[in-house]
């Protein structure tokens, strides 16, 4: 067997390669020496949403809730907001973290709502979620610990504010001993068998070689290491996700209002809302091959009635990496791939990422087994949420969006076809293995926006109606009045 | 609407088809029949299960102590695997996991680290599953008992004869119409194909709209009407008949597991219920003559055979599809993988959850039933993988069966899995895999196969604390083997 893995660089540029520095020396410690090559940061964004599991990645890296929360001013999101996903007017909702509903004689409740909406119901899924009914009262409460109570049932993610974040993680990787080179990646030099022996690197007193037995791309798409270094292409997905292009606002926030997240259909593409205690954040994700530049421009800056100048534009090339673990190399975040941050953010896939390798992180220094597997678990990932976001395009009604009604739509799996197929006709969500999203998820999206089954499970039919009727009526008067005794984000803060 | 199920052939699967369905009584007017012919002897084989088993039955309200009353049953803890890694040796394959997961990581993690210092350590011994097995202890954990004993988890052995007798009274007394009669002809409709009627001999012709094909092997509606082809395993799996045999009762104790010893061209299952043991011995034909195999069941049985043993003649493999056009077939009909790790039952069960999931109407039935068939295959496939690997990875080449197994070609699935698992201590988990990790381990490690190396990620322990650890597991479990009551006593107090 080869040796070990002793020397690691990491190609940084931000947040991503700094959380990936800190975790590698928290899980091998000295065993492992890291180099980081901290470029400037490309498409800087200040809000950063990451679903639950967050939760528990930032807890096994000792990174407090409270340091998130109190002292970086981030915030905590319940739900993704959706607004006009059916066309202008239509009703927003929500998706929750958290199954909606409770399961009503051991058959899902899912099943109960399509039966009552057969039967004339004429309430939003919604109202039978927690998470959901708060996010939109603008509530928060964190899960009680007692499983009888209906607030166990919460589930939440962040909006974190990126800078004091990056900064935290920083000074963390100084202080656990990582190599922090201030520098730009210029060309890497590769051996025989294909591996990457050294990059070079630019810094301000010149040109300098940095060796390593493994590197981490993590350069938010900045770095040419696997296109020419490796000949790995990066696959385009724009068929599927039909933008490729973003503008940026980023104001300081004055207002009360909670941290939220939601993702708007206009007709020219897709506003991005993201807000934390002091930031707000607006995107606005469209296709350059509909609207110019200048006038994607002059249509924000009077949108939001803000002076061009102050908003950032940036380039979005929707796609992954054919292959994201290489020889000795790897990449994560936007130079593995940009699926856009919709329902699943990039900086949740890193997460994913970093505890995938750390876990297959191999004994000598090629592992091509250990690589498959990360490969396929990857590309799985990558399925789905690619899969996901291309269904938001999908639902989003075409009618009334210029850029799908010109581009004829966008392209959807045979995965994807799958999950409406049989959702259509028998409510149910197909397994597929690795799926980040839950089936719960899956199913509020597309109740959420209006596609109701043909179906529903045969054997609600043997239970009275009328049960069923004020079962569901208890659930919306339970869910909406624990909401309602909910404090708002700020005055929780407050009881802290 | 499709209204009138038809379920044809009364074995272990029609019966348990018939119970599940009559669910749906009361539910708008479905109807369930089930034709049987009192001719047709049942193969009744599947005496041994796995845990899930205790599920289905609550599921149809059947009370676990009446459960082992009606079947003379007695329960399981795993199975012991004697002279498969090579002659002479044992395993344990134990339901529930080893040791407790640590930092996110199980148990067997850690173990692999420390048997690098520790090889003749057997992972078995920190399975308090294996340990009670060992000395024929058992008891079904209660909330209030420690950790480790909460790990016990039990399927059971039971008499098939007398489960289906069991289910056919709840069936019949639920409202299930039985029909006595040999089916002669399957009427299929001339344009769709589809199945009309089954016609039988006394004249009677059974109509419905939908069809559940349990006539066994012959798969009389599936394989014979519609003519569904069947994928055959066999170069895998080349075990084709077993001889099998009940025998009395002898030993003092009752062993609250199966017993699996390995042969010259097979294997040999021992199978206590509390009446009699089966008895069994699967063997492949192009190795062994029927005569000597017969031979050689008598000489392993203790005592004289009950009967004389029977011939059952198979070829592992499955139908292409399980469910076409309006018939499903569950159980022997639809494929038989070989009785091994004692999964056909679960087979049955797994189908049926998922057909009153997917129960069709003339809309649905087209991708209702193309979900079924994919859903079905992936799970089969990692059935087959798991017991595949039982012949394959072996240190046995002493007869030419042996020597076939080790140096067969096998399914790329399955040597992707090996190979991660081997270089790395690294197994591929997906999450539709009935045999989980710690099945994985126990199985693959007992068989011989020991990975090279393991993960870095679990260096951090000293070696002094690793040992400790183990130590301490250690003793835990030998203190809490002493708190449970032996097997016998235990199920006289059970069935009462």
């Amino acid at each position: 067997m080869s040796e070990n893995i002793r020397n690691l660089t990491i190609l940084g540029g931000g947040l991503d390669g700094l959380v990936f520095a800190n975790a590698l020396r928290r899980a091998f410690s000295d065993s492992l020496s890291v180099n980081l090559i901290d470029q400037p940061e490309l498409d800087v964004a200040s809000c950063i949403t990451l679903p639950p599991e967050a939760v528990g990645f930032f807890k096994s890296q000792d990174v407090p809730e409270n340091l998130l929360i109190n002292d970086h001013g981030s915030g905590y999101y319940l739900a993704t907001e959706y607004r006009s996903l059916n066309g202008v007017g239509a009703k927003d909702f929500f998706l929750p973290f958290s199954a909606p509903g409770f399961v009503l004689q051991t058959r899902e409740f899912h099943h109960f709502y399509i039966w009552a909406k057969k039967q004339g119901l004429n309430r939003s899924y919604d109202e039978f979620s927690l998470n959901s009914e708060a996010a939109r009262k603008k509530k928060f409460y964190p899960p009680s610990e007692k499983k009888s109570s209906l607030l166990s049932t919460i589930k939440y993610g962040y909006v974190l504010n990126a800078k004091p974040l990056t900064d935290f993680f920083r000074a963390s990787a100084l202080n656990a001993g990582v190599n922090v080179i201030e520098g730009v990646y210029d060309s890497a030099v590769v051996a025989k068998d294909g591996s990457v022996e050294s990059v070079v690197v630019t810094t301000n007193g010149g040109t300098t070689s940095v060796s390593g037995d493994f590197f981490i791309d993590c350069s938010g798409g900045q770095v040419d290491l696997f296109s020419s270094a490796l000949g790995v292409p990066y696959l385009s997905e724009k068929e599927s996700l039909p933008v490729d292009s973003g503008i940026r606002l980023v104001l300081n926030k004055n207002s009360e209002e909670s941290p939220s997240y939601s993702v708007e259909a206009i007709e020219q593409g897709w506003l991005i809302n993201t807000s934390t205690q002091n930031l707000q954040q607006i995107d606005f994700i469209y296709n350059s091959e509909f609207i110019s530049e200048s006038s994607a421009v002059k249509f924000i800056g009077e949108g939001l009635r803000v002076a061009p100048e102050t908003l950032e534009k940036y380039s979005l090339a929707p796609g992954r990496r054919e292959s994201f673990w290489r020889r000795n190399c790897l990449c994560v975040g936007k130079s593995a791939g940009n699926l856009q941050d919709f329902s699943f953010s990039n900086a949740a896939l890193v997460q994913s990422a970093i505890l995938r390798f750390i876990e297959l992180f191999p004994k000598g220094k090629q592992c091509d087994e250990v690589a498959r597997e990360y490969n396929r678990i990857t590309d799985l990932q990558y399925d789905h949420v690619l899969d996901n976001h291309s269904l938001l395009y999908r639902l989003y009604n075409k009618d009334t969006a210029e850029f799908l009604r010109e581009g004829g739509g966008n392209k959807i799996s045979p995965r994807v076809e799958r999950r409406l197929a049989l959702f259509k006709s028998a409510g149910r969500i197909p397994f597929f293995e690795e799926d980040p999203f839950s089936q719960d998820m899956w199913v509020s999206l597309l109740l959420g926006a209006g596609v109701i089954p043909d179906n529903y499970d045969v054997l609600l039919d043997g239970i009275s109606p009328s049960w069923i009727a004020e079962q569901m009526d208890k659930m919306v008067g339970m869910i909406d009045s624990a909401s309602t005794r909910m404090p708002s984000f700020n005055k929780y803060l407050k009881t802290l | 609407m499709w209204k009138r199920i038809v379920i044809a052939g009364g074995g272990t699967a029609g019966w348990m088809a018939a119970a599940t369905l009559s669910k749906l009584f009361g539910r708008s007017g479905y109807s369930v029949c089930l034709v049987e012919s009192p001719n047709i002897g049942t193969i009744g084989v599947g005496e041994a299960t796995i845990p899930p088993l205790s599920e289905f039955n609550s599921s149809l309200g059947i009370e676990e102590a009446e459960f082992v009353r009606k079947t003379k049953g007695t329960f399981k803890l795993g199975i012991e695997f004697i002279d498969w890694k090579e002659k002479n040796s044992s395993y344990f394959h134990a339901f529930g996991g080893f040791g407790p997961v640590s930092q996110g990581l199980p148990f067997y993690k850690y173990w692999l680290r420390w048997q690098k210092d520790n090889p003749s350590s057997d992972i078995g011994d920190f399975s308090i599953a294996a340990a009670c097995a060992m000395d024929d202890r058992f008891l079904i954990p209660d909330s209030g008992m420690n950790a480790i004993i909460s790990n016990l988890k039990h399927a059971y052995h039971i008499d098939a004869g007398l489960y289906a007798q069991f289910l056919k009274e709840l069936s019949v007394g639920r409202g299930v119409e039985h029909i006595q009669g040999e089916i002669s002809d399957v009427c299929l409709n001339g344009t769709s194909g589809f199945v009309e009627a089954l016609q039988l001999k006394e004249g009677t012709r059974v109509e419905g709209d939908f069809f559940i094909d349990c006539t066994g092997f012959r798969s009389l509606l599936l394989g014979e009407a519609l003519k569904v082809p069947y994928t055959s395993w066999d170069k895998w799996l080349v075990c084709d008949r077993a001889w099998a045999a009940p025998s009395p009762s002898v030993d003092g104790e009752l062993k609250p597991y199966t017993k699996s010893k390995a042969h010259e061209a097979g294997w040999q299952w021992r199978i206590p219920l509390q009446h009699r043991v089966g008895n069994g011995l699967v063997y492949s034909s192009n190795y062994l003559s029927d005569e000597k195999a017969k031979e050689l069941l008598v000489s392993g049985i203790e005592g004289n055979p009950l009967s004389e043993p029977r011939l059952i003649k198979f070829m592992p493999g499955v139908r292409e599809k399980m469910w076409d056009k309006n018939c499903l077939a569950i159980g022997l009909s639809s494929g038989f993988i070989e009785p091994l790790e004692s999964t056909s039952i679960h087979l049955i069960q797994l189908a049926l959850i998922k057909l009153l999931q997917l129960l069709p109407s003339s809309e649905t039935n087209c991708v209702n039933s193309k979900n079924f068939n994919r859903e079905m295959l992936d799970e089969i496939t990692h059935i087959r993988d798991f017991i595949i690997a039982h012949y394959y990875v072996t240190n046995r080449e002493d007869t030419p069966f042996w020597k076939y197994c080790k140096n067969m070609p096998i399914p790329d699935s399955l040597s992707d899995k090996l190979e991660l698992f081997r270089v790395a201590g690294n197994l591929r988990n997906t999450s539709n895999d009935l045999f989980g990790e710690s099945s994985w381990v126990s199985v693959l490690v007992g068989q011989g196969l020991v990975p090279e190396s393991y993960l870095p990620v679990v260096d951090n322990p000293s070696t002094e604390e690793l040992d400790k650890y183990m130590q301490q597991i250690r003793s835990q479990i030998d203190f809490s083997v002493s708190k449970v009551p032996k097997h016998k006593d235990y199920i006289k107090g059970f069935v009462g």
